[in-house]
């Protein structure tokens, strides 16, 4: 099986720790390419800076942290959906708040999922696990 | 301390114990020495020449020998019996301690020789350190002898017991010395206080030679000491062998056995002395002590001569006498008291003297007892009643004593009581016809008098003193007597005292004197000459009341006969007894027509003056019962057959024991014709006044004050609810119907007009019994009669309609004007074509004028402020020309203070003249300076608010900004590192599980469940402040989906519980989707986990439909809570159940509470525990 890669935007190591771990139970985790920050989720997505020359492909999904230096969450999911030619990848928006306002406007933006990481460990691995199937394995882009 | 043991160790004999110890040294060898604590030598014996030649010589060396000393000394400080010691020279040193009396003292020291063979080398060493010539200095050594330890101990024993027997001899002498002291002091002690003693002390030896006097003796024997000493007894007292001192002196001496007796001493020169002596036997001789008691023996002897002479009295004298304590108690009475008061002793003596005193004279006897008790008397003497046993009252004179022992101590009150009733009873006597005789010739104004004829000297008694008004130093005889008469009297009486003295021819008469003062009195004087004793006595009286009263009578008759004969009216007097005319005055002869002297003397039945016999006979009669008749009326005939008619008054009086009657008679003839012609009148009257309501009248008052009404007409039924024929005579139907508080004021003006004449005018009420209230107005006026009657005519009439209509109109104008003085609003009036105005003066008052200046429609205007001037002309013309249907403005006026103050003024035309032009114009004003500035002040507020409400909004909008961020950050940034905590340790726990001790996975699980908790606290503090925050987007939601969606959304608390449900369908409301859903999650979470333990849950929910609220419950069985503190349940961070018992923040039923109130409902709850809980929650309609 071909894997995709999964984009991880998240500038906390911790967090960056455990969703590798989570999805390393699916085997998922040499597929994962981490980012810092929003800057370099773009960066990353049209080839730029210290990803030029990265192999082609999207990646199968884009965790994003909602909270994240220089270019947070919300901005970098508007610059993906404006953009045609990175409006079709999946971005999941990761956060540790239940903002609503947050969940109103990243939906509005065009968001694919919306996941409030739980402080329950095993709720979080399951829900980074969920996750990483479904778009990793299961979601066949159209 | 040490001078007593020094002074110890001078009793040591040293001499005897050197000579002692030199014995024991010569026979045993051994040496010694005696030393005192501080380690001076006392005595020594052949002390060994290596330590008197070499140790204690080198300076270093015999420092050694004094630490031997001490040391040994210090040890037998401690009580050691002896002890042995080496020294620091090598050499064995011994010590025993001298103890005298428990005190050690001194130490007893021997030694110097060894117990076994001296090391040689070591003193070779030690010759050679302190530079000793060895050879010497060994030879030495070679003398210090070696001794075994027993023959040391046994010699030490001996020492012991040598210096055992040292110290007690020691102690011996030393209390010998001391008792010897001691006794020397108490001798010298005794002889200070014989020396000094206040009783006599002589010592007299077996020669009877005086061997010791003191100073007191000397007193006693009255000769000086020296004159005594060693003289014989004998020698200097003669004539003392007989005496009973001699005797006992001797006696003492040869028996030795003390004596005591009280002797008379006769001194040489004749004198006698008394002394209290005790004889002692002493080893010198006789001991004689003397005590001098002469005074008390003289004392003794008075008081026995008192004594005895008192004992005679008392037994046998006349006089009562007791003797009582304080309290008056008796203690002792003798003879001739018990025999006065005719009690026994013995029975006085239970008795007080309050007991036998004639009560009235108790108090009296107090007064004295008191002062008596308080020694401000020592005796007082008084005459007092006593009452006998047998109660009869006795005078007794008496006299108290208080009696004091020698140091003023009380003993008894000695009364000496004198029976002296006889002398009393006479004196009473005495006295009552004194008193009688006086009080006689005082009321009778009469007094005596006589003279002798020889000398002509008078005596008068008391009252012809007074008679004459001179004092009673006045000193009477004949000729002074006489000069007292009147120049009238003066020849009368003269002539009657020489006639008598002449002839013995008595007088009585009646003349005049003038007295001392100047007035003139009447006398009656009578004489009597008595020649056997050659004196003229008689009788003397003050007659001038008497005279004066008859003038009086005389004057009184002579006015009476006048009054009676005089005047118009008939006067006829008649005695009662025989009904004879007594007389008859000159009226009565013209009326009827009869002479004076034909008609006294003869009976009333003789002379018949009444037409109708009958009715005098009934006069008659009420005339002797009550003694009076007035006001009669009768028809007479005169003698000559006349016919007319009286009126008649006739009275009873007594003349000098006879009753006679007098009556008067009015002749009334005409009079009664005349009221015959008025009632013709009056018949006509009333037939005019019977169909006229009101009442007119004629209503007189009588000279006595008393009304009547003669003429009344019908209308008087109307008025006062009575016939005219009621009130003919009697105005009481008319005073009884008068409202009673109107009463007194109707008198009142009734009684003005009658004194003044003036016209009558009168308002008052009348209540007639069972109708209304009336009032009724009365006018009339007054006319005079001749007899002093007063007659109004007038009427009354009905005014009660007119006064009804009053009174409203009062009551409402009264009204009107508090309500506008509460309002402050004054009202005006203004005549149109002159413009002058009428006003209430408040208007001016609001202004702080007076009203004075204020005539016209433009003094007013004058004060309008100049803006507001041509508004208030012009609408006050419009109103006038037609062209406004009322005069209204407000304008600004100035008042007194120089401001302008808002006057609101309204107005309209009230009175328009026959062609339709305005008249007047009436109108108020009102003071809106209040309103106009609240008006302002409001304007101000408005035109404001709307910057103010952007400001605010503003604020409010960036503070929620910040809440918003904040929490938005708090949400974020505090999550994660709590997820971080919990994922670490979890993986932890998971992946390295077999590597953990026990304890260590225990500990990572808590810190995961503490994270979790955490987690929670944070996600709900977050809920309850968004509820708190967020906008409230109300719509009409229905609870019942609400309800159900909250039940979607907490379905995994659901799993594996068995619960009863039972929801009721609810209304719909208005409220907030999203909250109210928050808030049934959290009471259904809450019912959920508080009925875990119940194996049949039940939750039911639903609705009471109240006034103006909608009331929602959801009802568990589960554990419940304790009412007590229901009130905490909505409180954040509160819970009634500890997070082991039951999980949970403390937040939920907070947010519940705060998303209710937000909506305006109440929240609130019931339980008890065990028994479920019910949660109720409101929302306004």
């Amino acid at each position: 099986m071909n894997l995709k890669t999964i984009l991880l935007a998240e500038d906390n190591q911790n967090d960056i720790d455990l969703t590798i771990l989570a999805l390393s139970d699916y085997h998922l985790a040499n597929n994962i390419e981490v980012v810092n920050d929003g800057v370099e989720v773009m960066e990353y997505l049209r080839f730029q800076g210290r990803f030029k020359g990265r192999n082609p492909g999207s990646p199968a999904v884009v965790l994003l942290d909602l909270k994240m230096p220089r270019m947070d969450g919300i901005e970098v999911l508007k610059e993906i959906k404006n953009d045609p030619d990175l409006k079709h990848i999946p971005v999941v928006m990761l956060t540790s708040s239940k903002e609503e306002s947050d969940l109103i406007q990243t939906y509005k933006l065009g968001v694919n999922a919306y996941v409030v990481k739980p402080v329950d460990f095993k709720q979080f691995m399951d829900a980074i696990k969920n996750l990483g199937a479904f778009w990793a394995l299961l979601n066949e882009l159209p | 301390m040490t001078i007593m043991k020094a002074k110890k160790l001078d009793y040591i004999d040293f001499e005897e114990v050197n000579t002692l110890l030199e014995g024991f040294n010569k026979t045993t060898g051994f040496v010694t020495a005696i030393l005192d604590l501080e380690g001076n030598v006392l005595s020594t014996s052949g002390w060994r020449q290596i330590c008197t030649e070499f140790h204690r010589i080198n300076p270093e060396c015999s420092k050694n020998c004094g630490i031997s000393d001490t040391v040994l000394a210090n040890k037998l400080g401690n009580g050691e019996k002896y002890h042995f010691y080496e020294c620091l020279n090598g050499m064995v040193d011994v010590a025993v301690p001298i103890v005298i009396n428990g005190e050690h003292i001194a130490n007893l020291f021997s030694g110097q020789f060894f117990f076994d063979k001296p090391d040689l080398e070591f003193f070779k060493k030690q010759a050679k350190k302190y530079g000793f010539n060895e050879k010497k200095y060994l030879k030495a050594l070679q003398l210090v002898p070696v001794v075994s330890r027993e023959k040391v101990k046994a010699a030490m024993d001996f020492l012991l017991n040598m210096t055992q027997l040292i110290s007690e001899i020691t102690l011996k002498k030393l209390e010998q010395s001391q008792l010897n002291e001691a006794l020397r002091k108490s001798e010298e002690r005794s002889r200070n206080t014989l020396d000094n003693m206040l009783e006599g002390c002589q010592i007299i030896g077996f020669d009877l030679r005086y061997i010791y006097l003191n100073h007191t003796a000397e007193i006693h024997n009255r000769r000086p000491n020296e004159e005594l000493m060693g003289k014989r007894f004998m020698d200097i007292w003669p004539g003392i062998e007989n005496t009973e001192v001699f005797k006992s002196i001797k006696q003492v001496l040869e028996k030795k056995i003390p004596s005591h007796f009280e002797n008379e001493f006769l001194y040489p020169d004749g004198s006698i002395g008394w002394f209290d002596l005790s004889i002692q036997p002493v080893p010198e001789g006789v001991f004689i002590l003397s005590i001098d008691i002469t005074d008390r023996k003289r004392q003794q002897e008075k008081l026995f001569e008192s004594e005895f002479r008192f004992s005679k009295l008392y037994e046998n004298g006349p006089f009562g006498m007791v003797m009582a304590d304080k309290e008056f108690r008796f203690k002792k009475a003798n003879p001739a008291f018990c025999l006065i008061m005719g009690y026994s002793e013995a029975e006085l003596l239970k008795l007080t003297f309050k007991d036998i005193s004639h009560p009235d004279d108790v108090s009296k006897n107090l007064i004295y007892i008191k002062k008596l008790n308080n020694k401000e008397i020592s005796v007082y003497k008084t005459e007092k009643r006593y009452i006998r046993k047998d109660g009869h009252m006795i005078w007794g004179s008496l006299t108290v004593t208080a009696t004091y022992d020698s140091e003023g101590q009380f003993l008894y009150n000695l009364g000496i009581i004198e029976d002296i009733t006889r002398r009393k009873l006479a004196e009473e006597d005495l006295n009552k016809s004194k008193k009688l005789l006086a009080e006689t010739e005082f009321i009778g104004r009469v007094g005596g008098w006589e003279f002798n004829i020889d000398t002509l000297e008078q005596t008068w008694t008391e009252e012809v003193y007074r008679i004459h008004e001179v004092d009673f130093s006045f000193n009477p005889n004949v000729d002074r007597g006489i000069s007292f008469y009147s120049d009238e009297s003066k020849p009368i009486i003269d002539d009657a005292l020489k006639k008598m003295l002449k002839s013995g021819e008595p007088f009585d008469v009646e003349l005049e004197i003038i007295t001392a003062k100047g007035n003139r009195r009447k006398v009656h004087s009578i004489g009597k000459a008595d020649f056997e004793n050659r004196r003229v006595y008689g009788f003397f009286q003050d007659i001038t009341e008497r005279k004066e009263a008859e003038e009086k009578l005389r004057q009184s008759e002579e006015r009476f006969s006048k009054m009676f004969n005089l005047g118009p009216v008939a006067k006829v007097l008649t005695k009662v007894s025989d009904r004879l005319f007594y007389d008859f005055n000159e009226a009565a002869e013209l009326q009827f027509e009869i002479n004076r002297e034909d008609i006294l003397g003869k009976s009333v039945d003789d002379f018949d003056f009444w037409l109708d016999p009958q009715k005098r006979i009934i006069i008659q009669d009420t005339l002797d019962k009550q003694g009076f008749i007035h006001g009669f009326e009768f028809q007479f005939k005169t003698a000559k057959g006349k016919t007319g008619w009286a009126r008649g008054y006739s009275e009873v009086f007594e003349i000098n024991g006879e009753e006679y009657s007098l009556n008067e008679y009015t002749d009334i003839t005409e009079q009664k014709q005349i009221e015959a012609k008025i009632r013709e009148k009056d018949q006509e009257f009333r037939k005019l006044s019977a169909n006229v309501p009101d009442l007119i009248y004629q209503f007189t008052r009588r000279p006595d004050g008393s009304y009547y009404v003669p003429l009344a007409s019908e209308g008087i039924r109307n008025i006062f609810g009575c016939s005219p024929e009621d009130v003919l005579n009697d105005f009481g139907p008319i005073a009884r119907v008068i409202y009673p508080e109107d009463v007194e004021r109707v008198i009142r003006d009734i009684e003005y007009s009658a004194e003044h004449l003036s016209y009558f005018t009168c308002e008052f009420r009348v209540q007639i019994p069972g109708r209304k209230i009336q009032w009724i107005y009365s006018t009339s006026t007054p006319e005079r009669l001749p007899d002093g009657s007063v007659t109004w005519y007038g009427f009354n009439v009905d005014i009660t309609n007119k006064k009804l209509a009053e009174e409203a109109l009062n009551e409402n104008s009264s009204r009107l004007e508090l309500a506008m003085q509460i309002a402050n609003m004054a009202w005006w009036e203004m005549d149109i074509n002159t413009g002058n105005v009428t006003f209430d003066k408040r208007k001016v008052e609001m202004l702080g004028y007076s009203s004075e200046n204020f005539k016209h429609y433009n003094d007013f205007t004058a004060l309008i402020h100049p803006e507001d001037f041509d508004k208030a002309i012009n609408a006050m013309k419009e109103h006038l020309g037609g062209l406004a249907v009322k005069y209204e403005v407000e304008y600004r006026i100035l008042n007194s203070y120089g401001e302008y103050i808002w006057f609101y003024d309204i107005g309209a035309i009230v009175k328009i003249d026959m062609k339709g032009a305005a008249l007047n114009v009436i109108g108020f004003v009102i003071d809106i300076t209040w309103r106009k500035q609240a008006e302002d002040e409001i304007r101000l507020l408005n035109e404001t608010l709307e910057q103010r409400v952007r400001e605010r909004t503003a604020q409010l909008e960036a503070s929620n900004r910040e809440l918003e961020s904040f929490s938005h950050s708090v949400s974020h940034d505090l999550r994660s590192p709590l997820r971080h905590i919990n994922g670490f340790a979890e993986i932890l726990s998971q992946q390295y599980s077999d590597q953990l001790p026990g304890d260590a996975r225990k500990y990572l699980n808590t810190i995961t469940t503490s994270a979790k908790k955490m987690g929670a606290l944070i996600d709900d503090l977050l809920s309850l402040s968004k509820t708190g925050r967020a906008e409230l987007q109300k719509a009409l939601i229905e609870m019942n989906q609400v309800v159900v969606d909250a039940l979607e959304q907490i379905k995994p608390s659901l799993k594996g519980r068995n619960i009863e449900w039972k929801i009721s369908p609810l209304p719909e409301i208005q409220g907030d989707y999203n909250l109210l859903r928050l808030a049934w999650i959290n009471l259904l979470d809450n019912a959920i986990k508080y009925t875990r333990n119940r194996e049949d849950a039940a939750i039911q929910i639903g609705y009471k439909d109240d006034n103006n609220e909608t009331i929602f419950f959801i009802q568990d069985n589960g554990v419940g809570f304790d009412m007590q503190y229901a009130q905490k349940l909505f409180g954040v961070f509160q819970r009634l159940h500890s997070s082991v018992q039951f999980e949970g923040t403390g937040i939920g039923l907070a947010n519940v509470q705060r998303i209710i109130s937000r909506h305006g409902g109440r929240t609130w709850a019931e339980a008890e525990i065990d028994k479920g809980a019910i949660f109720y929650f409101s929302i306004p309609k």
